[in-house]
């Protein structure tokens, strides 16, 4: 048997750890533990799971490759290279690149994805368009099979049953839910018939609700021209959708009470907006119709008035006519003198001899004057 | 389509507007007869909306046909 020394074994591992494939170039999931920063600047620690544990170190001029100071406890998923430190013969994982895994790595994805999203402008209020306040049709996307979808009917058939709901399924976790969503959105935009939607899913985990932080929902959200409604999980959940979302609700029932006006509540409003229209007529035309008849029974005495007065001053008009009429002379005894058909009113120019009519009231005497005197002295006329 | 569910909202709010029109003291009778006029026709219209509109679930799927709109079953 050939003998080596230490160094030659250690080489030999080395290599065949350096021509193997999957060593060169592998990511392995685990917990941080003895974790060391070395004054050097490299990054010293271990992985671990229940089972096994394995030594890693990251170079100085690898830090690039990992977002965040490693921490005892932390779960992780580290890539890099296997090899063989000939000094303690300690294989180690050259660690290029680190990555929070699970937990971790979903809240550290979130915050990236929001970040960059926000920067492109996708979360503006200037882009959220205003709710339909009375919408007829209210789309849904989320999974048939959930308890948020019957949720939403039941408190939409509540306060107003003239609303009609549209589903579209969709697979709301797991694998694919975020294209299932994203595609329900689109199809909704589409098809038109929709005034709103509300895009949600019930409480759940972290994982659960993850499908509603995928890039892809957050910018179907964004893009849709119908007005979009996040409800998702409960009070406490926040995802991208909701942030994209052009009103969030805290959980799908509250999205339902939003987009259902109160059938009866509005009934009462347009109602009562009709009695004020009728009273507001109504007391104008009493008013105006007050002021008429006063009006008219002013008219009406003042013009009984004035009639009245007419009446008494033609009276007494006439009075004085008929006494001055002739006729009424004639009554009381005076008589009418004529000569030849001609008035006689004076004695001049009348003649013994002359044949003379004399009119009394009721008749005439034909006369023949025998003597003309003149009156003594000239009286007044009556 | 749009448009019916716009005037919903466009007649309440006009019926209010002249509601409060008519409340003005000095507008004249003749006015305030044709403004009560459409205000009892957009309220004939609202209640008209609200209560004739019988709505229902359903399910909207697309398929390689195209769209399809289906009743769901439902307990309510």
């Amino acid at each position: 048997m050939n003998v080596f020394t230490v160094y030659q074994l250690n080489s030999y591992v080395k290599s065949v750890f350096e021509r193997d494939a999957l060593l060169s170039n592998i990511c392995v999931m685990g917990e941080i533990s003895n974790y060391k920063n070395h004054i050097s600047g490299h990054l010293y620690f271990t992985i671990k799971d229940e089972n096994a544990a394995v030594k890693c170190v990251c170079f100085r001029h690898n830090a690039g490759g990992i977002s965040f100071f490693p921490e005892n406890g932390a779960k992780v998923a580290v890539t890099g290279n296997i090899s063989l430190y000939e000094k303690t013969g300690d294989y180690q994982l050259y660690v290029t690149k680190m990555e929070r895994s699970g937990k971790g790595r979903l809240f550290e994805d979130f915050e990236a994805l929001k970040e960059k999203l926000l920067k492109e402008g996708l979360f503006d209020e200037g882009r959220k368009r205003l709710i339909p306040q009375f919408p007829k049709v209210v789309g849904v996307v989320t999974s048939k099979s959930g308890a948020a979808f019957w949720d939403i009917v039941k408190v939409i058939k509540r306060r107003n049953p003239s609303i009609t709901v549209l589903l579209y399924d969709a697979q709301v976790q797991g694998v694919g839910a975020g294209g299932r969503i994203a595609e329900a959105i689109y199809a909704h935009n589409e098809y038109g018939r929709a005034d709103c939607l509300i895009v949600g899913r019930g409480g759940g985990s972290y994982e659960d609700l993850s499908a509603f932080n995928e890039e892809i929902v957050a910018r179907a959200v964004a893009a849709s021209k119908v007005p979009v409604i996040s409800a998702v999980g409960h009070e406490t959940d926040f995802t991208i959708a909701d942030f994209a979302a052009d009103l969030r609700a805290p959980t799908p029932s509250a999205a339902a009470e939003i987009v259902s006006f109160h059938a009866l509540d509005l009934s009462a409003r347009i109602n009562a907006l009709s009695r004020k229209a009728e009273n507001a007529l109504k007391s104008r035309v009493s008013l105006r119709r007050q002021q008429t008849q006063s009006l008219t029974n002013r008219c009406i005495i003042a013009a009984t008035n004035r009639l009245e007065y007419t009446r008494n001053t033609l009276r007494f008009q006439m009075t004085i006519l008929e006494n001055l009429s002739p006729i009424k002379t004639m009554e009381r005894g005076f008589a009418a003198v004529t000569r030849g058909g001609v008035s006689v009113k004076s004695i001049s120019g009348v003649q013994n001899g002359d044949n003379i009519d004399i009119a009394l009231k009721d008749g005439v005497l034909s006369a023949n004057v025998t003597g003309v005197r003149e009156n003594a002295a000239k009286k007044t006329d009556i | 389509m749009p448009r019916k569910k716009q005037t919903f909202e466009d007649a309440l709010s006009g019926l209010e507007e002249i509601t409060r029109r008519m409340e003005q003291p000095d507008l004249p009778l003749d006015a305030l007869v044709a403004h009560y006029k459409d205000a009892i026709d957009l309220s004939r219209f609202l209640n008209k909306n609200l209560n004739e509109y019988d709505g229902i679930i359903s399910e909207l799927t697309k398929t390689a046909r195209g769209f399809e709109e289906k009743v769901i079953e439902s307990e309510y």
